[in-house]
């Protein structure tokens, strides 16, 4: 009896230890927080109280390493600063500007030598006006990016170091100009544009440039697009207008998967090296995968046909593939928090990007170790590092 | 043919550095959620996900979230009694992430909901809802009662606004999701 009490007394002793154990880990698991450091640091108040009306600044940098294996050229550079300035003025009206600096980069084209100035340029500023909460319309005035794309000017919110081909030569980036945009549902949207021409600040002739562009989302996970630029793009001329057709296709098969294309076809009359219509045609196809939180790793395929030569100044055909291997960093749940356009990847606070890109050409356009002597490829690794702020 | 190849490029390489990152606006911190939500001198705890747990609460949803996209705070009394909790998550929209806000009763009842972050665009659909006090309709939910669309957004309200009342709902049902993983526990 006495020997049943004792045992009873001992199981009860180490069912309160375990107990007391038990109640510890889960406490353990909870870690005292205050309110105070449960807010994110968010935008800077300034002028009034309205937390949505407040002043936000934000922006990024850019620093890079690039080797080119046939000169065995090498540098480093700190290629790009740019601060933006958010406001929600009203509930229709928000406005949304950005200063960039950035240095000239290396180019890799014979004849290509950079001068390595900083340029400082307002990148975009928009004004935005939403007539009604019950219509889609959305109305930009200002400088901003071409909707017609994938690959953006943005650094960070790229997938890879270099830009393509096709982002460079086969289509515009920006327009300053209008855009009406119109959300007729979440599978289906549509801008119209009218702007100065392609990348053009001021315009340079007494033409205007027009886009249409209509991209239908099936899912958060499919986008494709179609769209059309028109206008004249010769200095201080109107006729011979440029014709672009751009197609985008975006799909997220896997939360970690992305993949895409972008598809160019262009034209324009009494342009080409030889006379008569000038025409080109690129595809770029990208794709990046990541690892866990850290890691990702992207391919692109890239490929121009400037068959007249006046995107690129020569007839030629231009072909890249680039490998990067990055290593990303934050860009979680306090602070900037963004996906990469149309997915569910996190912009990273930093990311290190490592670009290995082959490119090659039908003529010898690229830099060799010996001035004046052209080759047609080239191979350069680029190391980036893009951090959000 | 060479200084034209050498503009393009220049153009372009000055081009590609430049950034349009609009970022999202707060409309509700985070802190000041959990203090409206659980007023009177209440203390706070992070809880980490469980990933066991979590798994097992979001079979079929085919989400599986980081703590970079949901965290859990636990809201108890001076004397450790549980109050509540908290669940804040970032989901996907077509025009950016929002940031929704649930906090929920000990039984896993909703006791208020907020959309905390969200970006400009997207604000002047959202705006209507917030404006109408609509997400308290959300108060009162039960652990496996979704969220009704039709007291988010009135039928009568714009296309827009009402795909914005449904990933209001959907972020709802995942935090619901979280909160009954941390029940589970």
């Amino acid at each position: 009896m006495r020997m049943f009490s004792r045992s009873k007394t001992r199981v009860l002793e180490l069912s309160l230890l375990f107990a007391l154990i038990a109640a510890s880990s889960a406490v353990a698991q909870e870690k005292p927080v205050s309110p105070e450091s449960v807010g994110s640091p968010g935008p800077i108040p300034l002028l009034e109280e309205d937390a949505s009306r407040r002043l936000s600044i934000t922006g990024f940098g850019v620093g890079s390493f690039r080797y080119e294996f046939a000169t065995d050229r090498s540098s480093f550079g700190d290629s790009a600063l740019a601060v933006a300035f958010s406001k929600v003025v009203s509930d229709r009206l928000s406005v949304f500007a950005q200063l960039t600096a950035s240095r000239e980069a290396e180019s890799p084209f014979l004849g290509g030598e950079s001068s390595g100035k900083i340029e400082t340029d307002i990148d975009n500023l928009q004004v935005t006006w939403v007539p009604s909460a019950k219509s889609g319309l959305a109305i930009s005035f200002g400088k901003f990016d071409s909707p017609l794309a994938i690959e953006r000017d943005d650094a960070p919110l790229n997938f890879q170091a270099t830009p393509s081909f096709t982002f460079q030569f086969a289509r515009p980036v920006k327009f300053t100009g209008i855009s009406v945009h119109e959300s007729i549902s979440e599978h289906f949207e549509l801008w119209a544009i009218l702007a100065n021409g392609w990348d053009v600040d001021r315009d340079n002739n007494r033409g205007k440039t027009g886009a249409v562009y209509a991209l239908w989302n099936p899912s958060l996970s499919s986008h494709v697009g179609l769209g059309v630029i028109h206008g004249a793009e010769k200095d201080d001329r109107t006729g011979d207008a440029r014709t672009t057709a751009v197609a985008t296709l975006l799909f997220q098969p896997a939360s970690n998967w992305v993949f895409g294309e972008e598809l160019v076809a262009g034209r324009e009359p009494h342009s080409a090296a030889k006379g008569g219509t000038a025409q080109w045609y690129s595809d770029m196809f990208f794709t990046q995968h990541r690892f866990g939180r850290h890691w990702a790793v992207s391919l692109r395929t890239d490929y121009l046909d400037d068959r007249d030569g006046l995107r690129t100044g020569l007839c030629q055909i231009l072909r890249s593939v680039t490998v990067s291997p990055q290593y990303l960093v934050g860009g979680g749940f306090f602070g900037i928090f963004r996906y990469l356009d149309r997915t569910s990847l996190r912009l990273p606070e930093v990311a290190v990007r490592l670009d290995l890109r082959y490119d090659r050409s039908s003529e010898p356009v690229f830099r060799s170790r010996t001035a004046d002597e052209g080759r047609r490829d080239s191979f350069s690794t680029t190391l980036q590092t893009v951090f959000l702020f | 043919m060479r200084k034209l190849i050498l503009s393009a490029v220049c153009l372009s390489i000055a081009a590609a550095a430049a950034a349009h990152i609009s970022p999202n606006v707060t409309l509700v911190r985070r802190g000041d959620f959990l203090r409206q939500a659980f007023p009177g001198p209440t203390r706070f705890s992070e809880r980490a996900l469980e990933q066991r747990a979590l798994g097992a609460a979001l079979q079929g949803t085919g989400w599986r979230p980081s703590e970079e996209e949901a965290r859990l705070y636990v809201a108890r009394t001076a004397e450790g009694k549980l109050v509540g909790t908290a669940v804040f998550l970032w989901i996907p929209s077509q025009h950016g992430p929002i940031g929704i806000a649930a906090a929920f009763d000990p039984d896993g009842t909703v006791r208020q909901a907020a959309v905390t972050d969200i970006g400009a665009e997207p604000l002047a659909w959202v705006r209507p809802l917030l404006v109408q006090n609509r997400l308290e309709s959300l108060a009162g939910l039960k652990p496996n009662s979704a969220p009704d669309l039709d007291r988010i957004a009135p039928a009568s309200a714009g296309a827009m606004t009402r795909y914005y009342a449904k990933v209001i709902a959907r972020g709802i049902r995942r935090s619901q999701a979280v909160e009954k993983a941390a029940r589970a526990e």
